[in-house]
């Protein structure tokens, strides 16, 4: 969708027709979604987190004032809704040991089929904190620049490059890790 | 290998798995959630000190140094600064500082409690 229209549409949403909004929710709901899913990695707490995070976009678009991109604007929200939801429902997996004590090995994925390693990754994902999660989401799921990175998270860029060396490392470090039972479950499953 | 090569094809598993879709009638329950609800006005900020406090304070200023100098004036041309009874003016000053050390003070912690925000 052009800024443009999406502007239109804002406007129109501002001044009191809110039926204006629909176009809005449909154009970026699977954009939402899709961070939604994979920091939460729970289907049914992503649709409520991308639902809350059109309510709260919604709700705050008198501060939207088109400084930066309408997409950028959104992502903070739902970045930003998904990580509390996490953290609210207890969804961090700490049955390791301490990630960061651990020496990664980014060879250990080497042999599994590709099934296989999305499972794993998604399972060490589960394990990283709410925060490392959303910033590992958003610059190699997501595919954003560290820029944009830095926008959506409120952080400096060197503080997001600090931040995402370190969270990739746990995640290495995190599947390195992940008991050899565990890996043979999945294999034979 | 390079380490955002590996990285991206770590990464790829991800995005290229199955990802579970949302409920069909998703626009709808949000749009129903919406309807209910009103926009927040957004909260403008507006400076502690607005621009008739300033001409205010540049006047105060300025009327006190001009008093200053008319009344230690001397018809004498001295390359000297005038002699000042400072015991007289102390209390005084002591309100002009206060009241420019308030503002700056004021001024120090509204830059700092204000922080930028997207949108």
């Amino acid at each position: 969708m052009e800024e443009s229209q999406v502007h239109t549409y804002i406007s129109e949403v501002k001044s009191g027709n809110t039926a204006s909004f629909t176009p809005l929710v449909e154009g970026y709901k699977d954009m939402v979604y899709s961070i939604c899913i994979k920091i939460t990695s729970d289907a049914e707490l992503a649709e409520e987190v991308a639902q809350d995070t059109f309510v709260k976009a919604y709700q705050g678009l008198a501060k939207f004032k088109g400084k930066s991109k309408f997409s950028t604007w959104l992502y903070q929200i739902a970045y930003f809704t998904a990580i509390n939801a996490i953290r609210k429902k207890g969804l961090v997996r700490n049955d390791l040991k301490d990630a960061n004590n651990i020496e990664a090995d980014e060879n250990s994925l080497d042999n599994l089929e590709s099934k296989e390693k999305t499972e794993m990754i998604n399972k060490a994902l589960e394990q990283l904190k709410p925060e490392d999660r959303g910033l590992i989401t958003l610059y190699y799921l997501e595919e954003l620049t560290i820029d944009e990175v830095s926008k959506i998270a409120r952080l400096s860029i060197s503080n997001v490059k600090v931040k995402i060396h370190r969270a990739r490392k746990k995640l290495y470090g995190i599947l390195n890790q992940l008991p050899q039972e565990e890996l043979n479950s999945i294999r034979y499953e | 290998m390079n380490k955002e090569i590996e990285d991206k094809n770590l990464f790829d598993h991800i995005n290229k798995s199955e990802q579970s879709e949302m409920s069909s009638n998703f626009t709808h329950q949000v749009m129903s959630k919406v309807e209910h609800l009103e926009i927040k006005k957004s909260v403008t900020d507006k400076p502690l000190v607005g621009l008739v406090g300033w001409l205010m304070f540049i006047l105060f200023g300025g009327l006190i140094i001009t008093s200053f100098i008319i009344a230690y004036q001397t018809e004498e041309f001295s390359l000297s600064l005038p002699k000042i009874d400072y015991s007289k003016i102390a209390p005084f000053m002591n309100i002009v500082l206060a009241t420019i050390f308030s503002i700056a003070a004021l001024i120090v912690i509204d830059k700092f409690l204000r922080k930028p925000k997207n949108g």
